[in-house]
């Protein structure tokens, strides 16, 4: 049944996520040569100086929406399936209410992974568009990459190590931050045990969440402390990395404590909800 | 023929807030190849039961049972819902819906579907969002009936279809469905519907039945219409 589901899930966000794709892919060619011609000052006529700002700004707003999309479609589909009168047909499916769960949280992380892949690809076709010097934008940025990640392993191997663990809590916050989104739609689990257990689940998942976001400050602190007591002369340049990723990090953190702090007022909104009303509208 | 009741619901109590029940110690036991009419004023519970038994709510108390079996979500495969409110995706297609039921369910026949759909000029390759709401209603009514289940429960199925499409449903509903299955209607067109059912409730506020029987008998018993004994029991 989970195959079911999912092909169904699937095939409801991909329309709307296909063309979005085709557009920005198609764009982005465009937008990069644009984009090319306002640098180096090529553009004589103004028209086509303004099409070419126009093109740049609508690829640049489309990719800004397609990546909203991308996680704001799945999460979407567990609303619609769950919280408005299509859940008639949703819960009265003979399919376990926790294949139902799964399908869905399946479909919103493939949603949100080929989001961003596509979303990646488009803006490596851009940069490849767009000159820098006698190279395309798109080999400098891979040098500075390279560089980057040279440097940081260079230090000593600190810095690659905040690095590394910034993109895995990163990724543990979009995940943990996705799955109380949809959780937050779909909780009509509490009919059986196994609800019960789900709900249990979600409780250690905020838990966790929360102790990871708060761990992490601290942990900077300290690792930052170390450093400036082990080698004076990486102090200036290694602080100041941290600091920048301190910041980025505390951002990520406050924006998604938010977030969850919204997705856990709308699951015991919506558990009130089902206790005390129809689930249904 | 399976003497086991296709549904019995004991002691079946349901409130949306406290002290105020819309479903206080419900009893009722269907049998297997009944239509069965469940006519009461608005607000009375009706529908709050039908979502019991599907599913779609969870009782406070009480037990409910599908052919013999407790409630469970392996129920929903002996069940076959027509709520009274649209709830198909709109953007869906109506061929698309086919293929869905179609894959969910085993008891599904498509030729039937497809034939009913024929029959009442509605194309294959309709756009729901582009369908009158009478005309949603009835592709969903052919979607429940289309399934070869236990149990229907059929909230308000004919509340917005026009008078002439009225005898065809009536006519599907009692042609379509397995002679080993039960119907439960509820609705308040007692006059259209009088004539498909076997038996009938009248149930009041807080999930009480006040009347129920075999609709002939009953019939034969008063010399009235259930229509007419319905306004008796329920004039402001």
């Amino acid at each position: 049944m989970l195959k079911k589901c999912l092909k169904y899930d699937l095939k409801s966000l991909l329309f709307i996520w296909s063309v979005l794709s085709t557009a920005i892919i198609t764009l982005s060619a465009p937008a990069g040569i644009s984009m090319g011609m306002m640098i180096s000052d090529s553009v004589e006529n103004e028209l086509f100086a303004t099409l070419a700002v126009i093109c740049i700004a609508l690829y640049f707003t489309l990719t800004c929406g397609y990546l909203i999309y991308g996680i704001g479609a799945g999460v979407r589909r567990f609303y619609l399936n769950f919280r408005t009168d299509e859940a008639y047909l949703t819960f009265t499916l003979p399919v376990k209410r926790s294949t139902l769960l799964n399908s869905k949280l399946l479909a919103t992380f493939i949603s949100f992974a080929a989001t961003f892949a596509v979303a990646m690809i488009s803006i490596l076709i851009f940069l490849s568009f767009v000159p820098d010097g006698d190279s395309t934008a798109l080999r400098s940025f891979f040098v500075i990459i390279g560089e980057g990640l040279k440097e940081a392993w260079a230090d000593g191997g600190i810095l690659s190590m905040i690095l590394i663990l910034e993109f895995i809590i990163m990724a543990i916050e979009i995940t943990v931050t996705i799955i109380l989104a949809c959780f937050s739609f779909a909780n009509r689990t509490n009919e059986s045990n196994k609800g019960k257990k789900i709900t249990k689940k979600i409780i250690i998942g905020i838990l966790i969440y929360f102790g990871f976001g708060l761990l992490f400050i601290p942990l900077m602190v300290i690792i930052g402390t170390i450093i400036s007591y082990t080698d004076a002369v990486a102090i200036l340049g290694t602080l100041s990395d941290l600091e920048s990723l301190a910041v980025l990090l505390l951002t990520m953190n406050i924006l998604n404590m938010a977030a969850t702090i919204v997705n856990v007022s709308l699951y015991y909104d919506n558990l009130n909800i089902i206790k005390n009303k129809l689930n249904l509208a | 023929m399976s003497n086991t009741p296709v549904l019995k619901c004991e002691n079946l109590c349901k409130a949306y807030k406290p002290g105020k029940p819309v479903l206080r110690n419900f009893d009722l036991t269907i049998e297997p190849g009944r239509i069965v009419g469940l006519l009461g004023p608005n607000g009375c519970g009706k529908s709050t039961f039908l979502k019991l038994v599907s599913g779609l709510l969870v009782p406070d108390g009480g037990k409910i049972e599908i052919c013999g079996e407790e409630r469970s979500e392996n129920s929903n495969a002996y069940i076959s819902l027509l709520p009274e409110r649209t709830y198909f995706d709109s953007r869906s297609r109506v061929n698309e819906l086919i293929s869905l039921f179609s894959d969910f369910y085993e008891d599904f026949d498509s030729e039937v579907a497809c034939k009913m759909l024929n029959d009442l000029h509605i194309p294959l390759d309709a756009k729901l969002k582009t369908l009158s709401k009478g005309m949603k209603e009835k592709v969903q009514l052919i979607m429940v009936m289309s399934r070869k289940t236990r149990l229907y429960l059929l909230d308000e199925p004919i509340g917005g279809v026009d008078p002439a499409s009225r005898e065809y449903i009536l006519n599907t509903i009692i042609t379509n469905y397995n002679p080993e299955a039960s119907i439960i209607i509820t609705t308040h067109l007692i006059a259209d519907i009088e004539p498909v059912l076997d038996d009938f409730a009248f149930m009041t506020y807080g999930g009480e039945i006040v009347r129920m029987g075999n609709a002939d008998t009953v019939r034969e018993a008063t010399g009235k219409t259930l229509d007419e004994l319905f306004r008796e029991e329920f004039r402001c």
